[in-house]
């Protein structure tokens, strides 16, 4: 495996097991650390919560820009909230037009209260209606950025949705019951036993491309990275006990 | 040319949206008979309301709305989950950040007047579209319910679609639920079938989108 998916296996794996509201922080942490980021942050309205924390905001960066952000009513001018929460493409900050005043000391700003340069919302919606953002900014340049983009844009739509299931589960919104479909567990059980994509698709006479599908299903339902992940899980889970 | 909506910005683009809206009137109530909801001549309904991305399809020398669709992640609601679950037994649910539905997908019945060639066109170039949007947004693949019609399009297009669950006959309609691929492989097949060289979407959305 390589060093970074080990990193991601392993993030993910903590994000599934986020007790408390209060080790969210620290799972955020966590990601800026493996990826080399400056700040990561998860912003949630309408969530079902017990302890009605609504909105639920949980960041790394210091509370004094949380503080400075609500007294100068950012949320106001934030672009990035006027845009999150409707979108459902991932926000690229570049994207913003900085040539008026007002969205240049914004972000010149957060700069200054420790946010990277760079930054990247991703949007999330939940089961229930609910929507998020999960934000990750970093001080790279704009061609590491690039790269960065390309690499790992698709781990950060998982995590995120990872990290927003975890939050739901720390308010007890969410419960812990998995279930997998008779074709998700198929699927991963001749996977467990060693078969290719492609041979489990002659055994099940689907198609490589459906296989594949039913994969990322369970691997989503599981918090999982990876295949080799979610058969772990889903043996410590007895998914396979008793079907044939 | 492919124009990308988000909900964000629907304010600078209401005539496109209604003309969307007008044309999709025209394909499933006038077309097609489906049971959909037709207010003052446009069709709209619950799920254009959950802040979906549209894609247009827009004609570069007319500057008319030809074709349209929209897409929401799997992970909120869509219309696989909420309307059409019938169609995947087992309680299979498909609920995935790696995952979007497509839906509503029209094309302007007019084009068919101009023979099968611009309708060829603008289908192609929809398609192209939505796996472009879904490789710069990092995701896997596409769900999408759609019926034999669509099916024989989809074929033409050369856009592979994998049936999922267990096609159902709805009302009058043989209904299905395909998933479609979302990678450089798919959308070099389709934009072959549609003699397409590039990228169909308008500059501004490129912008620092990086192919995976």
């Amino acid at each position: 495996m390589r060093a970074l998916d080990k990193i991601y296996y392993d993030i993910v794996d903590e994000i599934g097991s986020v007790p408390t509201s209060r080790d969210v922080k620290g799972m955020l942490n966590r990601v800026v650390q493996s990826y080399g980021l400056r700040t990561a942050a998860y912003f949630a309205v309408n969530i079902p919560s017990s302890n009605g924390d609504d909105p639920y905001l949980a960041v790394t960066y210091s509370d004094d820009w949380v503080e400075h952000y609500k007294s100068e009513n950012y949320v106001r001018i934030d672009p990035v909230l006027r845009e999150g929460f409707s979108a459902v493409l991932p926000i690229d900050w570049r994207k913003f037009d900085l040539k008026g005043s007002k969205l240049r000391a914004f972000f010149g700003e957060a700069a200054e209260f420790g946010l990277g340069r760079q930054g990247l919302t991703f949007p999330i919606r939940g089961r229930h209606g609910e929507r998020a953002l999960f934000t990750i900014t970093s001080d790279v340049s704009d061609q590491e950025w690039d790269q960065t983009l390309g690499a790992f844009q698709r781990d950060f739509q998982v995590l995120a949705y990872h990290i927003h299931n975890a939050i739901l589960r720390t308010e007890a919104v969410e419960e812990e019951e998995v279930h997998l479909s008779p074709r998700e567990i198929e699927c991963l059980k001749w996977v467990a036993r060693g078969k290719t994509v492609s041979e489990t698709a002659t055994i099940l006479s689907l198609s490589d491309r459906t296989v594949r599908f039913y994969l990322d299903l369970a691997r989503a339902k599981l918090n999982a990275t990876n295949v080799t992940h979610a058969v772990a899980k889903a043996m410590n889970m007895s998914i396979f006990f008793g079907s044939r | 040319m492919i124009e990308v909506i988000q909900s964000y910005e629907r304010h600078l683009h209401t005539e496109t949206l209604d003309a969307l809206y007008e044309m999709r009137a025209r394909v499933f109530k006038d077309r097609l008979d489906w049971d959909v909801n037709v207010s003052n001549g446009r069709e709209i309904d619950y799920f254009d309301d959950c802040d979906p991305v549209y894609l247009i399809s827009r004609n570069q020398y007319t500057g008319r709305v030809e074709g349209g669709l929209r897409l929401l992640p799997t992970t909120g609601p869509n219309m696989l989950r909420d309307v059409f679950s019938v169609l995947l037994p087992d309680g299979e649910i498909v609920e995935s950040p790696l995952i979007w539905e497509s839906s509503r997908f029209a094309i302007d019945p007019d084009l068919a007047n101009d023979g099968n060639r611009r309708l060829h066109s603008v289908t192609t170039e929809l398609l192209c579209g939505i796996v472009e949007v879904g490789m710069l947004a990092g995701i896997d693949f596409v769900v999408s319910v759609y019926d034999a019609r669509m099916a024989r399009i989809f074929k033409l297009a050369n856009c592979p679609a994998d049936v999922i669950g267990v096609p159902t006959r709805i009302g009058r309609v043989m209904t299905y639920a395909g998933l479609f691929e979302i990678s450089e492989e798919m959308r070099a097949g389709i934009a072959a079938a549609g003699q397409i060289t590039g990228s169909v979407l308008r500059s501004e959305t490129q912008v620092h989108a990086v192919a995976a």
